[in-house]
């Protein structure tokens, strides 16, 4: 019972930290039936992490969701306020959700499934995002609900990148069925924006959510022609 | 030797691989090739820190596209908008540009000062604001309440009077930037005016002009503020014109 009480203040303090999630909604994201997926069903592995070989990633690991970048108030998406979950388990998570909506394939499973035959596989080499804090945003949340109201429109400039590589499908012995290269994508444009540094956050998902769904048709169009 | 030949072999070849070029409507030139091309999306590798990469952008951010000698190009043949000049294709981005409308509510509270009379003005504004159209109309229902000063005109024997009045007319607003908005009104006014003097009210007819600036958020929430000036031109016995300013300030919702 001591032992609990002493550690309480961690356990809060741990749970104000840690508490982004890399989430977006799908429910809009539904393919009608008319849409043929590829005729497989496939896993999709957990995306191997290279951010940190990365040099521009670097921050994310080492520093708040504020920081002083060149001389401006920065937002980042930092490494320390997603949830105990790996970036990447989420990222993953997210793709197989999208997969199965936009119908990609016959049948997504996040990770590892004896139903499936083949499998998909890639590395994470950015999931960056960083935008201008906004001062104004913070003045108007000081003064609740006009305030909030007043400063709701709120942008600043910011940059999301997004890169993933060796995107891979391979049977389940291992033969390679198709190399789908790398696909990257850099936002450099206004973002919504809050007064504490969360809307980085909100955004990268967002911008997630754009990527998968361009993702999804390149897969899509690179399979055309391709025997399973 | 043979190493400077092979790094030869493969500085020729990153140079002629990047034979197309893609022109943003932001300025920003990509030098790439082009891998495929659907209704909305053009796809294309590009290099970067000795990487070559994947991406893609929609047609709403291309102003033009270069292709080099045609490999392995898949065209949308239903894609008839585009018009080849050797090599150069110039998007016609109107076509992917989508029309965006909203519909927006405005109430506002105005004081008013004016040269014979002061008080206030609520508003209602309800109007469809079209991304490719500056003007838009409102709907505006108001309800005004003042007090005109007595020293006004002293040569009318009055010591009350009560008067109502109705007024139709045009309220448009001018987009000027994102958030700012001409507002011009023009209204027709009848009403009618009762003094202690009087058995029987009497009628009267006017106009009121108004323009002024209104600041009305891009959000979907948020305040409003706007200042203006009017001038109102009665027959009326009593208050027959004004001119003064406003201050508005409200919430759209």
């Amino acid at each position: 019972m001591r032992k609990l009480i002493l550690l309480s203040p961690l356990l809060l303090l741990i749970s104000c930290v840690a508490n982004q999630r890399i989430f977006y909604p799908t429910s809009d994201l539904m393919a009608p039936y008319t849409v043929k997926p590829v005729p497989a069903r496939v896993e999709i592995r957990i995306l191997t992490d290279n951010r940190l070989n990365i040099e521009e990633n670097a921050i994310l690991f080492n520093n708040p969701r504020q920081i002083d970048l060149e001389g401006k108030l920065t937002c980042i998406n930092s490494e320390m306020h997603y949830k105990k979950d790996s970036v990447v388990n989420q990222v993953t998570m997210m793709m197989v959700e999208h997969f199965n909506k936009a119908r990609l394939f016959e049948l997504s499973v996040y990770n590892k499934s004896e139903h499936c035959k083949y499998y998909l596989a890639g590395t994470l080499n950015s999931f960056y995002g960083e935008q201008e804090f906004s001062h104004g945003a913070l003045i108007g949340s000081q003064f609740g609900l006009i305030g909030a109201l007043a400063t709701a429109g709120i942008k600043t400039p910011g940059k999301i990148v997004i890169d993933i590589s060796d995107l891979k499908l391979f049977r389940k012995d291992g033969t390679l069925v198709k190399d789908f290269g790398s696909f990257y994508k850099e936002y450099d444009e206004e973002f919504r924006a809050d007064g504490y540094c969360w809307c980085i956050f909100m955004n990268t998902n967002e911008m997630l959510k754009d990527f998968n769904t361009h993702l999804i048709e390149k897969i899509r169009a690179d399979m055309e022609g391709v025997n399973l | 030797m043979k190493t400077s030949i092979i790094m030869l072999v493969m500085l020729i070849s990153l140079g002629c691989w990047s034979q197309d070029l893609i022109i943003l409507r932001s300025g920003e030139h990509i030098d790439c090739k082009i891998t495929n091309i659907d209704s909305t999306v053009l796809y294309y590798n590009f290099q970067k820190n000795n990487r070559i990469l994947s991406s893609y952008t929609v047609f709403e951010d291309v102003r033009s596209y270069r292709i080099g000698p045609v490999e392995n190009l898949q065209i949308d043949s239903t894609n008839s908008l585009n018009v080849r000049t050797e090599n150069v294709v110039v998007i016609d981005t109107t076509k992917f540009l989508k029309e965006s409308h909203e519909w927006v509510n405005l109430i506002t509270l105005a004081p008013a000062l004016g040269m014979y009379a002061a008080g206030w003005t609520m508003r209602y504004y309800g109007f469809s604001l079209r991304s490719t159209s500056k003007w838009t109309l409102p709907v505006v229902l108001s309800f005004e309440r003042f007090n005109l000063d007595r020293g006004f005109n002293p040569e009318a024997y009055f010591e009350e009077v009560d008067m109502q009045y109705y007024s139709i007319g045009l309220n448009p607003f001018y987009r000027i930037s994102r958030m700012c908005f001409l507002n011009l009104g023009f209204n027709f006014i009848y009403g009618n005016e009762i003094l202690n003097t009087w058995v029987d009210s009497k009628s009267f007819q006017g106009f009121a002009f108004s323009q002024g600036i209104s600041f009305i958020p891009s959000s979907k929430a948020g305040i409003v503020t706007g200042l203006s000036i009017y001038e109102k031109i009665l027959s009326s016995e009593v208050y027959k014109k004004d001119f003064g300013v406003k201050v508005e300030l409200g919430v759209k919702f």
